[in-house]
């Protein structure tokens, strides 16, 4: 090849601009052109396509298919990590959500609680462990009591139930002493006096057990102890102290029980982040855009294209 | 005697509907959404010149390279911004990145020798010329270019030629000056001239 790179006796002589112009292919060699042979070897170099060099098309649509789905997962593999990241953070937001309906519904009991700072004592008092496997015969065994009062809804209302576990809340929230039953949590103690009383006669008439009336005063949650002091220190039973109640106490003597969406809206708000959500963003692309691009297969385009190169 | 079928200018260009610049927007915009219609018009558009390319440098590897390639493509299109001439400045800048990737991986300079072929069809001296070149294919063409020039002279020029790219373009792909690829697309011409052509040489 040594000998070729000496070029001075090659002609005609080509400038850089015939070299360029050439290359750019902006203009053709006549007839009679000495460089008809480059230009033919350049001509070949930009000739049609052939059947053998259209191979391979298959997998590149699955390639620019998978792209538009997912664009994330082919970029930076850095990116999943922060994927991972924000969907905690919904999962986060999530919990958020329901912790901050817990407080509303204590809120509608008229007493902002303090939800981290408080023991929980008596939550799982009222429907103990014993009390739920007794009672569920037919039910699934529940770990948690407010599993098992959503079982029994048709025995006490959701209304009872949601009222009565917002007090329960309030009584959470207080350090052990129970919230003022004369205060605007009455409604809701008594309430949940009164699911209490209802579930454990229903469960005595079921299994023959102890009724809340033999039961000691001293083993009740401290709120029902001092919603029991307080009929006692007014000369009545608790039925009858709490005939009075009214949601939010005597200064919300008008307002309705409909009035407390706080009491609700825990189940709504707690479900749809995390449940609907995420299913919609990472299902739905995933299923029909690869669908996409194998129903469409181009019936045009290879006429397309051959136009495209059709000219030798 | 040589005899020399009508080139016209409409031969020497990359002939596409991509020329028009409304066009090519929408054929990335529907690549970009999975679109098989636009994905397939750039894949006839550009596939037989990638593999021209890359066949004359690696003939073995060159399909699986294409394949990296239009993967490349496939994921970063989303973040392309240029006309057609940029997109071709851009597949083929992936070209020669995943060559070298390759090379670099098979620890070798230059695998494949050229095909004898190439040469036994070159006509004697006192054949007409047209009668090989004219029936030359598109590879050995590319291949023939990659015999008988240097390995730079062969890339800048197979560059120039198949992805219709020019002096800038290249410049960038190679990462050398503009000057330089003058220079060098100067000396391809030249050598190919003579290699070529022995009737339009005179023998001193």
């Amino acid at each position: 090849m040594s000998n070729w790179d000496d070029l001075d006796d090659v002609t005609p002589r080509i400038s850089n601009e015939d070299a360029e112009r050439m290359l750019s292919g902006a203009s053709g060699i006549d007839e009679t052109h000495d460089l008809a042979d480059l230009n033919a070897v350049l001509g070949a170099l930009r000739g049609p396509a052939e059947a053998a060099e259209l191979t391979g098309l298959q997998s590149v649509l699955v390639a620019f298919g998978a792209a538009a789905v997912t664009p994330i997962d082919l970029s930076t593999p850095r990116t999943r990590p922060m994927m991972k990241k924000l969907l905690t953070g919904k999962a986060l937001a999530a919990i958020g959500v329901i912790t901050l309906a817990s407080a509303g519904a204590a809120a509608a009991a008229g007493v902002v609680p303090t939800p981290f700072s408080a023991p929980r004592p008596s939550v799982a008092k009222p429907v103990d462990a014993d009390d739920q496997t007794d009672e569920t015969v037919s039910d699934e065994a529940s770990a948690t009591p407010t599993t098992a009062e959503a079982d029994e809804t048709t025995e006490i209302d959701a209304t009872e139930t949601d009222a009565a576990q917002g007090a329960l809340d309030v009584a959470d929230s207080t350090d052990g002493q129970g919230p003022d039953v004369n205060g605007p949590a009455k409604f809701g103690l008594c309430t949940a006096y009164a699911a209490r009383t209802k579930h454990d006669t229903t469960t005595t008439t079921a299994v023959g057990g102890a009724t809340p009336a033999a039961e000691p005063v001293s083993d009740l949650p401290v709120p029902f102890q001092s919603l029991s002091d307080a009929a006692d220190a007014a000369g009545q039973t608790v039925a009858d102290f709490c005939a009075d109640a009214v949601p939010g106490g005597a200064d919300h003597a008008d307002a309705k029980a409909g009035d407390n969406p706080s009491a609700t809206a825990p189940g709504k708000a707690g479900d749809n982040p995390s449940v609907t959500a995420p299913g919609k963003s990472d299902d739905n692309p995933s299923v029909t855009a690869p669908g996409k691009s194998n129903d469409n297969p181009s019936a045009t385009a290879p006429g397309e294209s051959g136009e495209t190169h059709g000219k030798p | 005697m040589v005899t020399v079928r009508h080139v016209s200018a409409d031969d020497f260009r990359v002939r596409s509907k991509f020329q028009d610049p409304s066009k090519f927007d929408d054929v990335i915009a529907g690549a970009r959404a999975g679109d098989p219609r636009a994905v397939e018009h750039l894949f006839h558009e550009l596939q037989p010149r990638l593999l021209r390319f890359l066949r004359s440098q690696e003939s073995r590897a060159a399909d699986d390279i294409a394949a990296e390639v239009w993967l490349a493509v496939a994921s970063g299109i989303a973040k392309f911004d240029g006309d057609w001439s940029d997109f071709r400045a851009w597949l083929f800048a992936i070209a020669r990145r995943r060559l070298a990737d390759h090379r670099r991986t098979a620890v070798r300079r230059r695998t494949d020798v050229v095909e004898e072929t190439v040469f036994e069809h070159r006509p004697a001296d006192d054949k007409p010329e047209t009668e090989a070149l004219e029936n030359l294919s598109a590879q050995q063409a590319a291949t023939l270019i990659t015999s008988v020039l240097s390995g730079e002279q062969a890339e800048v020029l197979l560059l120039r030629v198949l992805a219709d790219l020019d002096v800038e373009q290249v410049a960038s792909i190679v990462r050398r000056p503009p000057n330089w690829v003058r220079v060098t697309q100067h000396r391809a011409v030249r050598t190919l001239v003579k290699r070529l052509g022995p009737k339009i040489v005179v023998m001193r």
